[in-house]
């Protein structure tokens, strides 16, 4: 599904926090959307916790910076990191060039499957980011 | 009527006491055990390195061990520094979903370095944000800034070099000059500038320094600031996470192996010859700094420095940086007779083929 200028892949769930994720079995790969990496802007560098480290949905773990300014990840669902995606660690770049493929950040075995159920699909969504980009443009207004 | 927040001002402190500060202020306003808060402060002698660089690429540890220098890391992002008591660091903790609070970074940054423009204002200079990030005087950084986001909370940094020594910056920093003449190396010199150098007799005393900076915050974000104090509570996390900070674990941390390079290249235009020194992230493909000479005439001459500023951080790839440099020069009115942007851009994309040495 396309939305201004945003991609969101039809088959994966979505987050307010702007994470991807992609149900392979009991295992979820999780990744920035396109309108989430767009909004942190070009990633400068990465920590993504340790395999078999366990996270809370809802807890800050790793570290992202871009431009000066240094943020958490945040996780999207609980459960186990099962494998992260080490390349990104020395060249982050696929997280802004290529998000849905080689810009995964980690694979997390699932501790409760329901949590999927508080995920949006594409089109909620989209929907939901359309409302924050008017949302930005009138924030963006007032300080211009 | 405007919103009260605490004006902190903890005085001339060490490197790790300052950066364990910064981390307990940032998680007590997460916590909303902090009121939002202006902190003043200031530091011992020290570099600090930004919160995922490495030490070992940035800094010149063996003369800081020798002239007695703090090493330490920053929680928040961006290069290398280096501080000394004369110079003014401030912070603000607020939360990102306040209302009028900007969504997006780059109004952010604006908004808070409006506040640092308008407090040097009434201190008589003529500043401007510059983006992405920076405080200038004609194109000169006189404040450079950062921040780090924690749940909804965040801390926003900047500099204000007020009185400050580039030779000692150029001996502890690791910074794009060897393998450069002493001309190049002037001519890094007028990259920043200080309070002192643009005041000179008239510069003021520090504590008007912080109150004209307290009154620009104050103007800008529409606030009230009260004089405040740590609370008990701040000052007992402190006591507990400064041994953490003083650590090797922190300081030297378990980064991903970085690999800078130097590359230096004379390219020959018309126009005149264009040196560009970069320091480039290989694996990254990332152009760390990027440090522009030549005997050129560039008109006006903040251009170049200007250029050099929005190239940091960006992309090494060729396809990059002609685009970058291409649109740096649509986007501004730049007269440099007989040399223009492909120019710039092939100089600079010479000197990422360039061979380099590890720095």
């Amino acid at each position: 599904m396309k939305i201004n200028n945003y991609e969101f892949p039809d088959d994966l769930l979505y987050n307010k926090e702007s994470y991807w994720l992609r149900r392979i079995g009991n295992r979820v790969q999780v990744g920035l959307s396109d309108y989430g990496q767009r909004e942190i802007g070009d990633v400068l560098y990465l920590e993504l916790g340790k395999e078999g480290q366990t996270i809370q949905q809802g807890e800050e773990f790793g570290s992202i910076e871009a431009g000066k300014w240094v943020g958490s990840l945040q996780a999207p669902i609980s459960g186990t990191i099962a494998v992260i995606n080490e390349e990104l660690l020395v060249n982050p770049k696929p997280i802004n060039e290529n998000s849905y493929k080689n810009g995964w950040l980690y694979e997390i075995d699932m501790a409760d499957n329901t949590q999927l159920n508080d995920m949006m699909d594409a089109e909620k969504y989209s929907r939901w980011v359309e409302k924050q980009v008017w949302l930005e443009a009138q924030e963006g207004e007032k300080h211009e | 009527m405007n919103k009260k927040w605490r004006l902190l001002d903890t005085g001339i402190l060490s490197a790790a006491e300052n950066t364990a500060l910064s981390q307990v202020l940032l998680e007590c306003r997460r916590e909303g055990l902090s009121p939002d808060t202006l902190h003043f402060l200031q530091f011992k002698p020290c570099v600090l390195v930004g919160y995922h660089q490495s030490v070992e690429l940035e800094i010149e540890e063996d003369y800081c061990r020798e002239h007695g220098l703090d090493i330490n890391r920053r929680i928040s992002g961006g290069g290398n520094l280096y501080w000394d008591e004369n110079q003014l660091g401030w912070e603000i903790y607020t939360d990102r979903n306040k209302p009028g609070m900007p969504a997006r970074l780059e109004d952010l940054y604006q908004y808070f370095c409006e506040g640092g423009v308008a407090g040097l204002k009434k201190l008589g200079v003529s500043a401007n944000f510059r983006p992405k990030n920076d405080i200038e005087v004609g194109g000169r950084k006189i404040s450079g800034t950062g921040g780090k986001e924690l749940g909804k909370a965040f801390v926003y940094q900047g500099t204000l070099l007020t009185d400050f020594n580039v030779d000692t910056m150029m001996a502890c920093l690791k910074l794009p000059l060897k393998k450069i003449d002493d001309k190049a190396v002037e001519s890094f010199r007028t990259r920043v500038t200080c309070l002192k150098e643009i005041l000179g007799e008239n510069m003021p005393a520090m504590d008007d320094i912080k109150k004209a900076m307290a009154q620009g915050f104050e103007e800008v974000l529409q606030i009230e600031l009260e004089p405040g104090k740590l609370t008990e509570e701040e000052e007992k996390r402190l006591n507990k996470i400064l041994p953490y900070i003083q650590s090797e674990e922190w300081i030297y941390g378990d980064r991903k192996v970085q690999n800078n390079q130097l590359k230096v290249v004379d390219y020959k235009s018309t126009g005149g010859l264009i040196r560009v020194s970069v320091r480039v992230d290989l694996p990254r493909q990332l152009l760390k700094t990027v440090f522009i000479t030549g005997d050129f005439f560039a008109y006006p001459e903040r251009i170049i420095l200007d250029l050099e500023a929005v190239l940091k951080n960006s992309s090494a790839r060729e396809e990059d940086i002609r685009k970058n440099v291409q649109s740096f020069f649509l986007s501004r009115h730049v007269r440099i007779p007989h040399v223009n942007a492909e120019d710039f851009a092939c100089a600079i994309i010479e000197a990422v083929k360039e061979e380099g040495d590890v720095n």
